[in-house]
């Protein structure tokens, strides 16, 4: 297939058209990133693929930093603010939209029964995803420990009162907590970094 | 004005700056953040239908709450100050350390950061179920006319989780959700509007 010419414009479109049409968030957003831009030849495809594994290691919303990525090695700042604005523009305005119209909307007693049942779906739908995600973090005992006094944490935070800027801090300081765990055992636990390794290898 | 736009920045700045493991585990975030009478003052019921449609809407779940989030805290510049405030981190991370991260994206340092850190990504999500499950809205026994109504009256609901709340209806439809996706393997957009469907029917009866 042919390379397909490259502008701002054309990047912004082409994460324009995968925010707006792309349900199921950033991980459902991923593989069509990639599929597409590997399709465009804008890049190449083992470049792609090592885009998609830095865009899960660093902070923020996954689908937003894969833009980012692609758009900064295709067209340095500017390429980046072009993709993630084409990114972000469709959530936004249908959000908005959604927004203005449920305000006058939400007082229907057929709306509030119908987003009552939605809710029930969207829990069975991020438990889902929570023992799909455990499946690939919860690797041994540690990890699991991990997980446990985390939950265990997080619902005690809610029982008892604990200072207001200590718990806006609460979930942030359990993800350091949860890295630094991580640090230390490269520093005291070579037989488990071996073990890590390892694992990333086979997959 | 400008004051609450600022904290608002600043928030959602921050929420992005530590959040890893997509979209859900940002629910656990801004939960933290914005409900109750220590954040912006957004009631659970509120907050619950936010995670609602951000979850229907196209695009990244993160960026659809944030949105929502902010135009109910401070209407449409809110909602562009929120919006706009998630990818600011990352953009400065992108552009500052791009040759850093891709030389040490397989560095066994790395991969033990992440070791810890995805346990506790774990457990983050598993508590943005809980917050959804815990609100008035999934647990309350007569949700005919409390979801959007009687916000006053839930803003006092500060229960975690009360036996005699439970809703059947609302727990039939969470199993039948995972019957469709698990078993019939239906797309997840489908069983939302299914469930909002038999929503209607059951709370109707």
């Amino acid at each position: 297939m042919e390379k397909e010419k490259l502008s701002y414009s054309r990047l912004f479109f082409k994460f324009f058209k995968i925010g707006l049409f792309t349900f199921g968030g950033g991980y459902a957003m991923l593989p069509l990133i990639e599929r597409d831009i590997i399709q465009s030849k804008w890049i190449e495809k083992e470049d792609v693929t090592d885009l998609v594994a830095i865009s899960q290691s660093i902070p923020g919303a996954i689908a937003i930093n894969m833009a980012l990525l692609v758009g900064h090695r295709i067209g340095k700042k500017k390429g980046a603010i072009a993709a993630c604005l084409g990114c972000i523009l469709p959530s936004f305005l249908v959000i908005l939209l959604i927004a203005m119209l449920l305000s006058n909307f939400q007082n229907y007693v057929i709306v509030q029964r119908a987003f009552t049942g939605i809710l029930s779906c969207v829990v069975a739908l991020i438990l889902l995803a929570a023992i799909k995600f455990a499946k690939v973090a919860i690797v041994d005992l540690p990890t699991l420990l991990i997980t446990i006094l985390t939950i265990i944490i997080l619902i005690v935070s809610k029982f008892v009162s604990i200072n207001p800027a200590l718990s806006s801090f609460l979930p942030v300081m359990l993800i350091i907590a949860g890295g630094l765990i991580g640090l230390l055992f490269y520093y005291v636990y070579p037989k488990k970094v071996r073990e890590v390794m390892e694992r990333g290898k086979k997959k | 004005m400008i004051i609450k736009l600022l904290i608002l920045l600043y928030t959602f700045m921050k929420i992005a700056l530590f959040n890893f493991g997509g979209g859900y585990v940002m629910i656990s975030l801004i939960e933290n953040e914005v409900v109750g009478p220590n954040g912006f003052g957004i009631t659970p019921a509120e907050f619950a239908n936010i995670i609602a449609v951000s979850e229907m809407t196209p695009g990244p779940i993160s960026i659809n709450t944030a949105t929502y989030v902010g135009y109910k805290i401070a209407g449409v510049l809110g909602s562009l100050v929120a919006t706009l405030a998630i990818p600011i981190p990352s953009f400065f991370i992108v552009v500052f350390l791009s040759p850093i991260l891709a030389k040490y994206k397989d560095h066994p340092l790395n991969k033990m950061i992440f070791y810890g850190l995805r346990a506790v990504v774990v457990g983050l999500i598993f508590n943005a179920a809980f917050i959804l499950v815990k609100t008035p809205l999934f647990a309350y026994d007569d949700a005919k006319n409390l979801i959007f109504c009687n916000l006053q009256l839930l803003r006092d609901f500060d229960l975690p989780f009360n036996l005699n709340l439970i809703n059947f209806g609302s727990i039939g439809i969470f199993i039948v959700s995972l019957i469709l996706i698990l078993k019939l393997k239906l797309n997840p957009i489908l069983v939302i509007l299914i469930s909002g469907l038999l929503g209607i029917i059951i709370f109707s009866i």
